[in-house]
């Protein structure tokens, strides 16, 4: 749900990277929060916990235009990818206008990546919404690693069903990074 | 829900999204006053999503948007209130931006049209050559007849109050249009047609011209206290035929009072 501030005229947008443990999600914001000139930013957050992995909590807003007279701002956040944390994952998500679903292009990971996209579908229904027309961009990450999988079988095991933008990344380098953010940035202002 | 309290601390949007928040179905009821007449509106909502919206007897939208420019009154959240259609199919985000840019848009139209009370008319020499016109203002302009104020052009075009003012702010910046000058003769005909027609629909238009001619008084002249008394009394004789001797005095008392107020005695 898109909040709006009326004082300031801004809409503010919820963007959630949602995926797997390690797939590179923060990996995603903190490209992001570092490329996006100071003034344009707010603080990116972070919420520790005591696990091996951090939880991400983060906030960032990213100006992209105005709509209906209205400034954009978009908040990122990332969810804790890890299975352990799946209440987490739907606390976060509640409210979210998009959603970028980053995939680990490992061999050995695509299980993972499978399980965490279907776990994504049920609860964007638990919140009352249809998966196939909500905002979902796909992002195959890490595409640099040497065992990553082709293309052709990431599209068929992740996307043949639902059939959503999908793009290649190496987020450690920031390659597709911005792509994919523009990409979610404009399904979401589309169903404004 | 007991969500209720004025509109001034608590405005639409918020009213909207905290809705929306809990998911809630039911009607929020509006209770403001509009051109200076109390009115009572309702935003119904399906778990949390606006569906329809009512208000006089504007479009869903269109009464969604006029209870924006609401900055006095009260909300009262009716819990499970189901509308009996739902007109309203946008999301609530792109609503609250539309009500919100109606509400900046109509403190800007006020400075050119400030009281629905204004009587428009054609102005003698139309400066420039070419003006283009809207549906909605060619609406207006043929509901123009230099006797009737915003508020009845409102509602006989059935446009609205906000699409009304907005037309007429146009057409006078465009110098289609001229405001008549405040003319007690003027603000008391389209007083007494408002009353007339509220009451007995677009017809009494009729028996109102007929009472100013049987009580020998013509619209464009002035017109004093004692001959509007007159008048009321003839149209109270008219309407009784129609309608019956007990609605037809509590027009004409409506009427009369409305008479008091415009020569304040």
């Amino acid at each position: 749900m898109a909040l709006i501030n009326v004082a300031a005229r801004e809409i503010h947008c919820k963007i959630v990277y949602y995926g797997p443990g390690l797939c590179g999600k923060t990996t995603n914001l903190k490209y992001i929060h570092s490329a996006v000139p100071g003034h344009a930013k707010g603080d990116l957050l972070s919420i520790a916990t005591e696990t091996e992995r951090t939880l991400f909590f983060d906030f960032l807003p990213l100006d992209l235009g105005q709509v209906h007279g209205f400034q954009t701002r978009f908040h990122l956040y990332t969810v804790p990818g890890q299975v352990l944390y799946e209440r987490t994952r739907v606390a976060v998500l509640n409210g979210a206008d998009g959603v970028v679903f980053v995939a680990d292009s490992q061999q050995n990971k695509l299980r993972e990546d499978i399980i965490s996209l279907q776990e994504l579908a049920r609860n964007i229904q638990a919140e009352g919404k249809k998966f196939l027309e909500f905002p979902l961009v796909l992002q195959y990450n890490k595409r640099d690693v040497p065992n990553a999988l082709p293309l052709e079988q990431m599209d068929h095991y992740l996307n043949s069903s639902i059939k959503v933008p999908r793009y290649e990344a190496i987020a450690s380098k920031g390659v597709g990074v911005f792509d994919t953010l523009k990409s979610i940035s404009k399904l979401v202002i589309s169903k404004l | 829900m007991a969500l209720n309290g004025p509109l001034h601390e608590f405005p639409l949007n918020d009213i909207i999204s905290l809705v929306e928040l809990g998911k809630q179905s039911g009607a929020a009821q509006i209770n403001s006053v509009m051109n200076g007449r109390p009115v009572t509106g309702r935003i119904y909502f399906r778990t949390g999503s606006v569906v329809h919206a009512e208000l006089s007897d504007l479009s869903a939208e269109e009464a969604l948007f006029t209870m924006f420019t609401f900055t006095d009154g009260h909300f009262e959240f009716l819990n499970g209130e189901q509308p009996t259609r739902e007109d309203i199919k946008r999301n609530n985000a792109f609503l609250i931006m539309m009500g919100i840019n109606r509400s900046d848009e109509l403190k800007k139209i006020k400075e050119i049209v400030p009281s629905t009370d204004l009587v428009p008319l054609l102005a003698d020499n139309i400066k420039s050559n070419q003006v283009n016109l809207t549906p909605d203002e060619w609406k207006i302009l043929t509901a123009i007849n230099g006797k009737d104020n915003i508020e009845t052009i409102a509602r006989v075009t059935r446009l609205g109050d906000f699409r009304t003012r907005k037309a007429i702010a146009h057409l006078l910046e465009q110098g289609v249009i001229e405001k008549k000058q405040r003319n007690i003769k003027y603000i008391l005909y389209a007083e007494l047609d408002t009353i007339a027609t509220t009451h007995l629909g677009n017809a009494a238009k009729n028996l109102l011209d007929q009472a100013y001619q049987r009580a020998r008084v013509k619209i464009d002249d002035d017109i004093t206290y004692e001959q509007a008394l007159d008048v009321v009394e003839v149209f109270r004789k008219l309407a009784a035929m129609l309608m019956g001797p007990g609605r037809a005095k509590t027009v004409a008392e409506q009427m009369l009072e409305r008479v008091r107020v415009v020569f304040e005695r």
